[in-house]
């Protein structure tokens, strides 16, 4: 069922689509809130957040792209966290570098290591870019929408939106070594 | 961006913090009351259910009349019909049909009654004449269509010509309807209507109005009959939205 139909079911009165919304989306949204806020605790509140934001509005939902909407809200529920928090800077990477909380040796240990430091460079890095910049970057390679999609999510033009990917782009690049991101 | 785009790894979720989570979206979920917001094209299908068979019959009538008419009319020469008599006649009295659907508001406690969860008796009229103005003037289109191949009158005139007993009719009939009780009744509306369709046959009695000459006067009359009716909407409109007295007739 897409998610047009799973609206219908909703709008019809069945509420348990509301959660199969939420399972399926989930993780997406996770991620663009770890990656705008650098703060992986506080991104699992945030994902809740704009789902139960979400669930409020449902009602008047008239969008057509589902994943772009439930991302616009948890740009803004990012926006209010920084606007609360005043956090961008600073906040601590605060999650064990394995959640699972196994113990693991040899290559594999080392490979999780230097994984973990691939992605904390690139959340300091991310962190140290303009937000709007960094919007367009964490919608458009890691929630993978096109351009016309981020600029519908951000209400900003087409050409604005590819300005700011390039100029994120580049200052991005400048701040990660190049071997550890190119040709993957 | 080509080759130079950039990657972002994959970060990995908790589970026990992602159950957690869910399980408070699926508590949300379940307290929810979820309204149905149909949209505009829902609402207006649901409304034209309500419209009475009676009405369609009747606009259904004088569509069949003027095709009618005009077919027969088409047989004879030109020089023996009087053509803008009957179109005449038709135009005054074809209004009566969306007055007698009004009317049905009026009924005991069926004001109330036509009142959904989404329009109000004030909205419910306004649908309901705009349907009926948007056929009766598709209605009188296709008279002044077939009058203008007819008569040697200008298609400005023969618009002139049918559409002043059109919008004085209305004028009339709505006064009458909303100028007492009991004038929701059909047979004060059928009255108006024959008398209507009387007056609309007194220019065609002195055919000598129909010259260009007077067409002036006839665009004058047409606009005075368009502002009277314009203050008679806005009148019954305010009183509807303002206080409950033309609702509760009964």
């Amino acid at each position: 069922m897409d998610d047009g139909q799973m609206i219908e079911q909703i709008r019809q009165g069945r509420k348990e689509y509301l959660n199969t919304i939420a399972e399926k989306y989930y993780d997406d949204i996770y991620r663009f809130c770890c990656y705008q806020t650098g703060s992986p605790d506080q991104s699992y509140d945030l994902a809740q957040e704009t789902f139960l934001r979400f669930i409020r509005y449902v009602d008047h939902y008239r969008h057509k792209n589902l994943k772009g909407y439930l991302l616009a809200i948890a740009m803004n529920v990012c926006r209010d966290y920084f606007h609360c928090e005043k956090k961008r800077r600073t906040v601590p990477w605060d999650s064990p570098l394995n959640p699972e909380g196994e113990s693991v040796g040899g290559d594999a240990a080392s490979e999780k290591v230097l994984e973990a430091e691939r992605i904390e460079k690139v959340r300091e890095a991310l962190l140290c870019l303009p937000p709007m910049q960094r919007e367009v970057i964490v919608l458009h390679c890691c929630s993978g929408l096109t351009y016309r999609e981020i600029g519908a999510v951000t209400g900003a033009g087409i050409s604005t939106v590819k300005s700011r990917m390039k100029q994120g782009t580049e200052k991005l690049k400048r701040m990660l070594r190049k071997e550890d991101f190119y040709g993957e | 961006m080509g080759n130079d785009k950039i990657k972002l790894p994959e970060l990995s979720v908790d589970p026990i913090k992602k159950k957690e989570s869910l399980y408070k979206i699926q508590e949300a979920a379940a307290q929810k009351r979820l309204v149905y917001c149909p949209s505009w094209l829902e609402i207006l299908k649901s409304q034209l259910a309500y419209i009475s068979r009676g009405y369609w019959i009747g606009q259904g009538a004088f569509a069949g009349v003027g095709i009618l008419v005009f077919l027969l009319l088409g047989n004879l020469s030109r020089e023996d019909v009087p053509y803008l008599f009957y179109a005449s006649v038709l135009a005054a009295s074809i209004g009566i049909v969306t007055v007698m659907e009004l009317g049905r508001s009026q009924s005991c406690q069926m004001g109330e009654l036509e009142e959904s969860c989404y329009f109000n008796l004030g909205q419910l009229w306004g649908i309901k004449m705009v349907l009926s103005g948007s056929i009766n003037v598709a209605i009188l289109t296709g008279v002044i269509g077939g009058l203008s191949r007819k008569t040697d009158f200008g298609i400005l005139a023969l618009c002139l010509y049918i559409l002043v007993p059109f919008v004085l009719s209305h004028g009339c009939y709505l006064l009458l309807l909303f100028w007492g009780r009991n004038m929701g009744k059909k047979w004060p509306q059928i009255t108006a209507a024959v008398f209507m369709g009387l007056a609309a046959m007194i220019p065609g009695a002195f055919p000598g109005v129909y010259r260009q000459i007077y067409l002036p006067v006839w665009g004058g009359v047409f606009l005075i009959g368009v502002v009277l009716l314009a203050l008679e909407l806005h009148s019954l409109f305010k009183k509807l939205s303002v206080g409950g007295e033309k609702i509760c007739w009964s």
